[in-house]
């Protein structure tokens, strides 16, 4: 089996600037999903509510180490802030961090363009550049951390939209599994912006009201914002390196169907989940629980529920932290990584958020309240972006 | 492995068939803006998805589907890589567009679904009903060196795949317009095949879409290695592009072509005369950036630029140094940004 | 505006809003079903008529089901903005 150990975790969500805050609002079911519309009448850009993180940019920005707030985004301050903490956690020395066998690979599909206005007028009409004009890219925050600590491995950015930071993990425990380097730092970042707020408010599937999850009533997802990076190593080095657990599965395929909506039949999904267990090596009745995609759109529940209700044994509990946290897009699958860890080293499986009447596949239908477990092995985390791209992980509980 | 097809579309005509076995006149433009020359893809792509593309997502889809159809073993390709540094950015300005004159009314989502990077391996997945590995690199222009990576990873786990790697970029009005206001671009109009011997700031910039499908069970050109580094730092660059030959056992002597990302930028030159003249001074050198112009994703047309003059196709200009030696081992050194550093070694 | 200038503006606007290459006015009949025919549209399609109805009509269609009654073909949309008293 495949064993890329976890040695280090940062991660900053609406439901916590730490890890710790994380697992405490995770274990008490409470989400940071806030209806500031109800609050900021005036403000007509707030219709809906979101995921947001309790800090300001300034606040952010005076966490990072050795950053010039000038043209620094929100998305660069939260990766700093993440990947600070990551490496901190995992103990990683300023060497480790410079050599070239430690690959950095993140995940980000809005990238600097959160700074939405500003790139529309630096893009149209401005004779003189705004402070951000060298930040809108999608990989100017790892480009910035690259710097700072002087790194010189392999690096990545990778956008396969919402399943973006579950592919920069896949990708680094490849590097690691086929010995190219001896630590990979993966993970993501989103933060909140106009840009996609208007987006996916024009495809219809933001909902006004809390984003409810696999309810036969859903109405449609909540945007979030958050940033998170896990130190990876390879199992034969030291044990002491397994703080968290390890990833032992991986897959990513394509659902090969619609530009903005998966095949309701469950069939891409389905393939995307298969390879991931043959990679692991391990039975579709070993997993625990599952981490679903679940956005709460009618399409991707629908989709997702079918085809886990096709693989998974009768009973196979199922949960989306996205009725904690809103969905965190290029973030996504690491918190989401992360928040499976969290629950397979804690024996518990967290409850879905909001569900009033729960949709049912078969035998499959959500989680609703706080199960304790101490035999689950194994959980699998779903990610699912636009264009039909698919991850799936598996992932394992330290043992 | 190896790349055993190719196709692009770029500045040049280098879309037409037979492309290595045929002369083009070449391309000489004053504007600053080396547009590509797009074919009809109405053979290629289907007509409801070609009505919502932007220029990006149409020649990278188009370019993509074009080689699958000329070379149909890749129809079933085990992964399909794209690496961009911007994509779609015109969608992207567009949407902006219509958030700031329409306010917070109803918007129409095209641009926005097109907008994302992603659009261009996942059009080529549904157009193929392809369901395979699927994966966007958008790491500035380190992302060409990202893919033909992440195209090693894929192979040493399955050594009998096809794999198609796609690399595009799109000139819109918005990014020549942020890129202008950066001071990327020449103040004066140049004639664009002058470029690298050009003696002032800037350069000029360009656009195109490159695939390539690599395998290891076929004759073709091998991808030895591929490696980034991001820094402007001299002395850290030679550190690193040292390492990377003996890394690969390689000795500057036997690099015969060097194939170099000149862009006319009296202020980028360094790097590129510390290969040519210090590091190798012995190998033939090419340049490319007077036919394509510069971009994030230029590099993958100066690598099938290579790949073509290892096959035998006569060079479009005279190299910029004739040491006359067969091309068989080129050495691709890049620069973006000053800072982004990309080298590719590949070999015959 | 009559109903038969009515329904040729909206295949014009239509065909501009979808970017419909080749076709023409003349090229889809009033009963031309939108979605399932040859013209081959699809849901992204039919939130870009949302737009059109609204942008073009001060028409709000706010919930699906009004949507699908009204997103069928020429006749059906033009009947629709005639009844909202929107020419």
């Amino acid at each position: 089996m495949n064993s890329i150990v976890v040695s280090g975790i940062g991660v900053i969500t609406a439901i916590g600037n730490t890890i710790a805050e994380n697992i405490h609002a995770l274990e008490n079911g409470k989400t940071g999903i806030i209806n500031r519309a109800a609050k900021n009448q005036n403000d007509k850009t707030i219709q809906f509510p979101l995921g947001k993180i309790d800090l300001t940019n300034e606040e952010l920005i005076a966490q990072c180490e050795g950053y010039d707030p000038t043209g620094t985004t929100r998305t660069d301050a939260l990766s700093k802030v993440a990947f600070q903490d990551a490496i901190r956690d995992a103990g990683l020395t300023a060497s480790e961090l410079k050599s070239p066998r430690t690959a950095f690979i993140s995940a980000s599909t809005v990238g600097g363009m959160s700074r939405t206005m500003e790139l529309y007028e630096d893009a149209t009409t401005n004779d003189i550049p705004s402070e951000f004009i060298n930040s809108y890219s999608a990989s100017v925050h790892l480009h910035k951390i690259v710097n700072y600590y002087n790194m010189t491995g392999p690096t990545s950015v990778i956008n396969t939209a919402c399943s973006s930071s579950a592919n920069a993990i896949m990708l680094g425990a490849k590097m690691l599994e086929q010995d190219k380097v001896d630590i990979a730092i993966v993970g993501g970042v989103d933060c909140i912006s106009r840009f996609t707020i208007r987006g996916f408010d024009a495809l219809g599937i933001l909902t006004k009201n809390r984003c409810k999850p696999f309810d036969i009533n859903r109405e449609g997802l909540n945007l979030g914002e958050a940033a998170s990076y896990l130190v990876l190593r390879k199992s034969t080095q030291s044990r002491s390196q397994n703080k968290y657990g390890s990833i032992v599965g991986w897959a990513n395929t394509n659902d090969s169907f619609h530009s903005s909506a998966l095949n309701e039949d469950g069939s891409g999904i389905m393939n995307c989940i298969n390879k991931a267990i043959q990679i692991a090596k391990i039975s579709t009745d070993d997993i625990g629980f599952i981490n679903a995609h679940g956005t709460g759109t009618v399409n991707n529940d629908l989709a997702e529920l079918t085809a886990v209700s096709k693989l998974f044994k009768p009973g196979t509990p199922i949960y989306s932290s996205k009725s904690y946290t809103g969905h965190t897009l290029g973030a996504a699958g690491a918190i989401e990584c992360v928040f499976s860890l969290i629950g397979l080293n804690k024996g518990q499986v967290y409850p879905s958020l909001n569900v009033e009447k729960p949709l049912k596949v078969k035998s499959l239908q959500v989680n609703q309240v706080l199960l304790e477990s101490k035999d689950v092995k194994y959980a699998l985390s779903n990610s699912f972006g636009f264009n039909g791209n698919c991850t799936s992980l598996i992932i394992a509980k330290k043992e | 492995m190896k790349v055993v097809a190719s196709y692009i579309v770029s500045p040049q005509e280098t879309h037409i068939d037979d492309v290595e076995n045929k002369e083009i006149e070449l391309r000489n433009c004053s504007t600053n803006s080396l547009e590509v020359i797009e074919p009809s893809w109405r053979d290629y792509i289907p007509m409801n998805q070609l009505r919502r593309m932007g220029k990006a997502v149409r020649i990278g889809t188009g370019a993509g589907l074009k080689l699958i159809k000329k070379h149909p073993k890749f129809e079933n390709s085990d992964a399909i890589i794209l690496t961009t540094s911007n994509g779609g950015l015109e969608d992207c300005i567009k949407f902006l567009k219509q958030i700031v004159f329409f306010g917070e009314g109803a918007l129409t989502p095209t641009n926005f679904v097109q907008s994302t990077p992603n659009a261009i391996a996942g059009n080529i997945a549904m157009a193929t009903s392809n369901q395979a590995y699927n994966m966007t690199h958008v790491n500035g222009s380190f992302s060409f060196a990202d893919g033909l990576r992440d195209a090693g990873f894929f192979i040493n786990d399955q050594p009998e795949a096809k794999i198609l790697l796609g690399s595009v970029e799109e000139i819109s009005d918005y990014n020549y317009r942020i890129n202008e206001l950066r001071g990327d671009y020449k103040t004066e109009k140049i004639n664009s095949l002058d470029l690298i011997s050009s003696n002032t700031k800037g350069t000029i910039c360009g656009e195109g879409a490159a695939f390539f499908g690599l395998s290891n069970n076929e004759d073709g050109i091998e991808i030895i290695d591929a490696a980034t580094l991001l820094s402007a730092e001299p002395n850290q660059i030679k550190k690193f592009i040292n390492g990377f030959l003996s890394e690969n056992k390689i000795e500057p002597k036997e690099i015969d072509t060097l194939m170099l990302g000149y862009n006319g930028d009296v202020s980028n030159r360094e790097m590129y005369d510390y290969a040519k003249d210090a590091l190798i001074p012995e190998s033939n050198v090419f340049t490319f950036k007077e036919l394509f112009g510069e971009h994030p994703s230029v590099i993958s047309m100066g690598f099938w630029y290579a790949t073509m003059l290892q096959k035998g196709m006569s060079p479009y200009r005279e190299p910029l140094r004739d040491a006359n030696k067969k091309i068989d081992t080129v050495l691709i050194f890049n620069q973006y940004n000053r800072n982004e550093n990309s080298l590719v070694l590949i070999k015959k | 505006m009559t109903k038969e200038e009515l329904k040729i503006q909206l295949k014009e606007q239509i065909i501009s809003y979808l970017n419909l290459m080749d076709v023409t006015p003349e090229d889809f009949a009033d009963d031309t079903e939108f979605f399932g025919s040859e013209l081959g549209l699809d849901s992204i399609d039919s939130l870009e008529l949302v737009v059109l109805l609204e942008r073009e009509y001060s028409i709000k269609i706010e919930n699906p089901a009004e949507g699908r009654k009204v997103l069928v073909d020429i006749n059906h949309m033009a009947d629709y903005i005639l009844e909202k008293g929107k020419v």
